[in-house]
């Protein structure tokens, strides 16, 4: 085999891998897939100013998500424009993690002696 | 009577939950001299904080002392996770957002539960319990800071208060009850009238309307208002706002997690009611009343109502940068690591234990119980059951007592002696074991249905019917645990 041929191949090997990388990339990108207030601001940087407000009632399609800061805001592309948003006024379709389990012994659990308020229900088997 | 009081009460705890934007000590409604907590609305125009008097805390009449508090609710789980180190960073936090509430005097502190679910809760004593799960969950301090301040939210809006009016309505109940069962002896009848039947009926219908909707439905309204005070105490202490519905969204996670089992259940049911529909709609029944009687909104609507709420009291602030490396630090410190990867492996152990896999607890509970965490109560007590299921019986007799002698003992531990010394037929042995639980975890109830068993068993059958008539009363919670425990075949009386 020629070096020429084995310098294509190798080349064509890694062009595949990159365009089936990308595509896995595109599947897997994070998007805004909901506005979780009824008017979203869009602004021009992280902490910066406020250009736009986008109503809940008009987003129809997923945001590609573009990038993030530090403080909570992220880059979103709105058809042909890019703006950042507050983190927590969208939700995405990023997995959120949990390494919390349910106890399996629920069964003997006596009445709380006190009264208590929590954050979530205990789990129910 | 005592059902017409029931039904007025009933009736104040409906008028709470629905009279929103109603604020603590503001007239309202129907009663106007009555206030509630829990009643504010989260479409307000100022925010929650505006409306929480600063100044000296006042103590809530359901406190029962601090380490009373600590000792039972060491007693409602499987313990607390002793780790100086960790307790004085996460109190460090809870200072911080107190400072920024600008009430002072504040009780309290926040304690880890050993405990592999999502789960925290407050007491009145001022108390933040947070399961040892949230540590590995929550990534920044600002997330812990979160959960810390919806906790502490509870006790500065005094959302305990609530229970007094549950407490009244079930003591009033077992009174009555008492008293019913009082007349049918006094006129020497063995049947309870047809009017009695009715009012007890009614008391019982009243009772479980409180406990499965009414409360819970009011309990709805003050977790929404705690998330969003608990917002505010984030700012004001210069922590990301964005920190509460991060760690709401574990919350979410864990909750679609657990949506399997849910499909799993409804699976079961639909097989059910092909061969017996009289137990299906028992089986679905239940779970309608178990999802009514869930005290928290749903958790997607939590995390809009936060989210608008930031944006209109707190959009125009610079969202600061999470503290996410301060708390990476702490984790990373070697007291801290070594204590939460030991008590990793006695959830571990437990899993493997309850999975009937004992062989494999056993090596993962013997690394539990070693070096900082050598004479805590949990290791050892999970070491116990893995060394006796293996053939480890000195092993096993040696966790268990290192568990029994830790200053910070567990309950099932307690449970287990009380047992076994039950089944040999040791009984003044297990009667006393009744007694020095309750003394190890603040007094609790929790041993008073096996004390009334055994007093039984031994004859002293005066003493069982007097405690049983107490815990009616007193602890109308474990009442009916009290009740059957009274009906336990009693030996002859000892003179």
């Amino acid at each position: 085999m020629k070096a020429g041929t084995l310098t294509c191949m190798v080349s064509g090997l890694a062009t595949a891998a990159v365009l089936f990388s990308s595509a896995v990339l595109a599947q897997d990108a994070t998007k805004v897939v909901k506005l979780r207030t009824e008017k979203v601001a869009l602004y021009d940087k992280p902490n910066g100013k406020k250009t736009a407000e986008y109503e809940r009632d008009k987003f129809k399609g997923p945001w590609p998500v573009v990038d993030s800061s530090p403080e909570g805001f992220l880059q979103v592309e709105v058809g042909d424009a890019r703006y950042w948003v507050r983190q927590y006024a969208v939700e995405t379709n990023k997995v959120v993690r949990t390494t919390a389990e349910c106890s399996a012994v629920v069964a003997g659990k006596q009445p709380k002696a006190a009264a208590t308020r929590g954050i979530g229900e205990e789990c129910k088997k | 009577m005592n059902r017409a009081r029931a039904v007025a009460l009933a009736g104040l705890v409906l008028a709470g939950c629905t009279t929103p934007g109603q604020k603590p000590g503001e007239a309202g409604g129907s009663s106007p001299s009555f206030s509630l907590p829990g009643v504010f609305s989260s479409s307000r125009n100022k925010p929650i904080i505006a409306d929480l008097k600063s100044g000296r805390y006042e103590a809530s009449s359901l406190a029962v002392g601090q380490e009373k508090d600590l000792a039972r609710q060491r007693g409602e789980s499987l313990g607390f996770v002793p780790s100086p180190a960790l307790e004085s960073y996460l109190n460090s936090i809870r200072v911080k957002l107190v400072l920024a509430s600008g009430v002072t005097d504040v009780p309290g502190k926040v304690v880890i539960l050993a405990s592999r679910d999502l789960a925290a809760h407050s007491t009145p004593d001022g108390n933040l319990y947070l399961a040892a799960a949230w540590l590995d969950d929550l990534e920044t301090e600002d997330e812990l800071g979160a959960l810390i301040a919806h906790e502490q939210s509870h006790v500065l809006l005094k959302h305990h208060s609530a229970d007094i009016l549950a407490g009244v309505q079930k003591r009033s109940q077992a009174v009555h009850e008492l008293a019913v069962s009082a007349k049918t002896q006094l006129e020497k009848t063995p049947v309870v009238s047809k009017s009695d039947q009715r009012a007890l009926a009614n008391n019982q219908m009243l009772a479980e309307a409180g406990d499965k909707v009414i409360m819970p439905a009011w309990g709805r309204s003050q977790e929404r208002e705690a998330d969003l005070l608990g917002v505010d105490l984030l700012v004001r202490a210069g922590y990301s706002p964005i920190a509460m519905t991060a760690m709401l969204e574990r919350l979410q996670a864990w909750e679609k997690k657990t949506q399997v089992a849910e499909e799993v259940f409804w699976q079961r049911a639909n097989e059910a009611a092909r061969q017996n529909p009289a137990q299906a709609v028992g089986m679905a029944a239940k779970r309608m009343l178990d999802s009514l009687s869930t005290s928290h909104p749903d958790t997607g609507k939590r995390i809009e109502d936060i989210a608008s709420y930031i944006d209109r009291h707190h959009g125009d602030i610079k969202l600061p940068k999470p503290k996410k490396v301060e708390w990476e630090n702490v984790k990373k410190r070697p007291e801290i690591k070594e204590v939460m990867s030991h008590y990793d492996l006695a959830f571990t152990a437990r899993r493997f234990f309850e999975q009937g896999k004992a062989s494999e607890a056993y090596s993962p509970a013997r690394s539990s119980a070693t070096g900082r965490t050598a004479t805590h109560a949990y290791p050892n007590w999970i070491l116990s059951k893995a060394a006796m299921a293996t053939g480890r019986g000195n092993e096993a007799v040696a966790a268990l007592d290192r568990a029994i002698k830790s200053n910070q003992p567990i309950r099932k531990v307690y449970d287990e002696i009380i047992l076994v010394n039950e089944q040999r037929g040791n009984l003044d042995v297990a009667l006393g074991w009744t007694d020095k639980a309750a003394a190890a975890f603040g007094e609790a109830d929790y041993w008073v249905p096996d004390k009334i068993r055994l007093l039984r068993k031994v004859g002293r059958v005066a003493e069982a019917s007097a405690l049983t008539v107490k815990c009616s009363v007193e602890t109308p919670d474990s009442r009916k645990r009290c009740q059957e425990a009274n009906q336990t075949p009693a030996a002859a009386a000892k003179r």
